[in-house]
């Protein structure tokens, strides 16, 4: 299960990250980590975009990004 | 000596920047509103406001430019958001290990604390081994200034000195993270501006008129009852206060529209609507972040262009220069109204309708362009109730600054515009049809004849927008000194032309400095050629009727 499958209000905790280079990085620096705990918060227009709620930061994803990051509730 | 503000985006760094120098940055609640270097000296020191950044592995264009700036700083304020502390702790590690000297700053420690977080500020000190203040920013001018004592770190737990707050989403968060009402509300947001703004019985129209009454009819009256030479009077009357005056009592509508602006910026909507209309945006290939640029668009081009720094790909960041002239900004308001005033007794649903066909324009034109879209990972700012002294500071810089620019360049172009009008090619006094201005206008007229327009004043007019679009309103209250009126069939062209045309000289200079001369002009040449092709378009849907 990845990060763009958890239901709205959800938690699940990050297990993977298959990203690499600068975009890891980012994704590191703000919080998206394996073992992290995040929260699902809403949907975008068209569902082509989640926010989620990891620590303090409240993150926007895109849905190709979101595939990436895998996640166990 | 050298002092930097650096920290996460959104953590408060010009809000402290301008706090400590007396400024008057543009400020706003989402991520990335600061995109290159200010400096500015103050009690002996230069301050200097850094764009904000996670890291100095330089993601985005603006990361890097930070890294450089505290390298090279004497003292750097690590700006950090009280609540956020634990997501810029890397960030915060990073700085303390470039840097010798360095001061933690926390803000929004109110909200902080009203969510029930803790610190212990002497506690976090020894944690980090650098002094941290939450004190308030006159207190820290004075702190930096007078030397900056040592901290001794200490092998404490973070936990020991800070305890975050609670993040579950507020109500109001709730509320406009909903997709839907996200965007009901912007809609009903921009509807009520102009309501506000443009309905005959609303204060902006009222105030308007006022206005307009005492600067052209009273003052005007009083200072050609004092002046006899008839060119003074003239110049003075028509020139000056026909010309800049008239430009000048739009003020109240525009404090309207930029206040709602500068409400949506502060209280975090509009970074909740960049958040929600995503999908939007997306399906024409815009990044999201592209719904800053295009709301800060209708305040005003220029600035817009500067805000598109922050995205991480060249391509994604053309791509919104190139269609944020056609987000109609507040100078175009002045123009619309002049043309359109005439016609409508209300002119609120005309003025309404141009500005959201401009937003829809700038979506269509993109979707037209080619190239992939910038993946999405931003972070989202939680909404808050806006400070008013932040909201009506902002406010007033912005009117100050509209103010400064009739006052200065309009007026000059003004006068200029009168001395060309009332001089023939033999520098001799004439009458308007025998001028310089007619005899030159005249090479340009054939271009606006298919829109019906037959007056070389108005082409004139149209095309001293390039260098501000408060000058054509200004051209043409002065130039028609018996009153303008227009039929709605040339009218309506004209808007038309107003609303594609090309942005003026400082969105000009803007995009130039972010996207380079050849893209610049590329885009003015397909954009002049759209706002001739749709004005031509609807002239000819008027001649079908």
């Amino acid at each position: 299960m990845n990060l763009f499958d958890i239901p709205l209000k959800g938690r699940a905790k990050i297990t993977k990250i298959n990203v690499t280079g600068n975009l890891a990085a980012r994704m590191q620096s703000l919080g998206l980590c394996a073992g992290v705990e995040v929260r699902m918060l809403a949907y975008s227009l068209f569902g082509t975009c989640v926010l989620v709620q990891a620590g303090g930061a409240r993150i926007s994803v895109r849905k190709k990004t979101a595939r990436l990051i895998e996640v166990e509730i | 000596m050298k002092i930097a503000l650096a920290g996460n985006p959104n953590a408060g760094k010009t809000t402290l920047f301008n706090a400590l120098t007396g400024s008057d940055l543009r400020t706003g609640n989402f991520h990335g509103v600061t995109t290159c270097v200010a400096r500015k000296k103050s009690g002996g020191a230069e301050f200097s406001d850094v764009p904000g950044a996670y890291s100095f592995s330089g993601y985005s264009m603006e990361e890097r430019s930070a890294a450089e700036e505290i390298a090279s700083a004497d003292i750097v304020v690590n700006v950090v958001d009280a609540s956020c502390l634990m997501q810029s702790l890397s960030y915060t590690r990073e700085i303390l290990a470039r840097n010798k000297k360095v001061v933690i700053y926390l803000t929004k420690t109110a909200r902080f604390r009203r969510r029930g977080g803790k610190v212990d500020v002497k506690k976090l000190s020894e944690y980090f081994g650098a002094p941290v203040y939450d004190c308030p920013p006159s207190q820290l001018k004075k702190i930096l200034l007078s030397g900056v004592p040592k901290a001794q770190k200490k092998s404490i737990a973070l936990e020991v000195a800070y305890t975050p707050p609670d993040f579950s989403p507020s109500r109001a968060d709730r509320l406009f993270y909903n997709r839907f009402f996200a965007l009901g509300f912007f809609v009903a947001a921009m509807a009520a501006t102009f309501f506000i703004a443009f309905h005959p019985m609303m204060p902006g129209a009222l105030l308007k008129d006022a206005a307009e009454d005492a600067i052209v009819v009273k003052l005007g009256g009083v200072i050609s009852a004092r002046l006899k030479s008839e060119a003074v009077k003239s110049l003075v009357v028509e020139g000056v206060l026909q010309g800049a005056g008239t430009v000048l009592s739009f003020i109240p509508q525009l404090a309207v529209l930029y206040l709602i602006l500068a409400l949506l910026d502060e209280s975090g909507i509009t970074s909740a609507l960049a958040f929600c209309t995503d999908g939007l945006f997306e399906k024409v290939n815009l990044s999201g972040r592209a719904a800053f640029s295009l709301i800060s668009g209708f305040g005003c081009t220029a600035a817009a262009i500067a805000t598109t720094r922050g995205y991480c790909t060249p391509s994604a960041q053309r791509r919104t220069i190139a269609v944020l002239p056609f987000v109609p900004c507040g100078a175009k308001l002045p123009v619309f109204l002049t043309f359109l005033s005439p016609l409508f007794e209300n002119p609120f649903p005309a003025v309404t309708c141009l500005y959201f066909a401009g937003l829809a324009s700038a979506l269509a034109f993109s979707a037209l362009l080619k190239g992939g879209s910038e993946d999405m990972l931003s972070e989202v700012a939680p909404i808050t109730f806006p400070r008013p002294k932040t909201v009506l500071y902002k406010l007033f810089f912005q009117l100050k600054g509209f103010i400064i620019k009739v006052a200065g360049p309009v007026l000059a172009f003004c006068i200029l515009s009168w001395f060309l009008s009332h001089f023939s090619f033999s520098f001799e006094y004439t009458e308007v049809e025998r001028s310089m201005l007619a005899g030159l206008s005249k090479v340009i007229l054939p271009v606006f004849r298919p829109m019906g327009i037959d007056d070389w004043r108005l082409a004139y007019a149209s095309v001293c927008g390039f260098i501000a679009k408060e000058n054509v309103a200004a051209t043409i209250s002065m130039l028609f000194p018996e009153g303008f009126a227009l039929p709605l069939s040339a009218a309506l062209p004209m808007c038309a032309f107003i609303l594609y045309c090309p942005a003026c000289v400082s969105a000009f200079s803007a995009s130039v400095k972010e996207a380079g001369l050849k893209f610049t002009l590329k885009c003015y040449a397909v954009q002049l050629a759209i706002a001739l092709i749709a004005a031509y378009a609807v002239r000819l849907v008027f001649c079908f009727i």
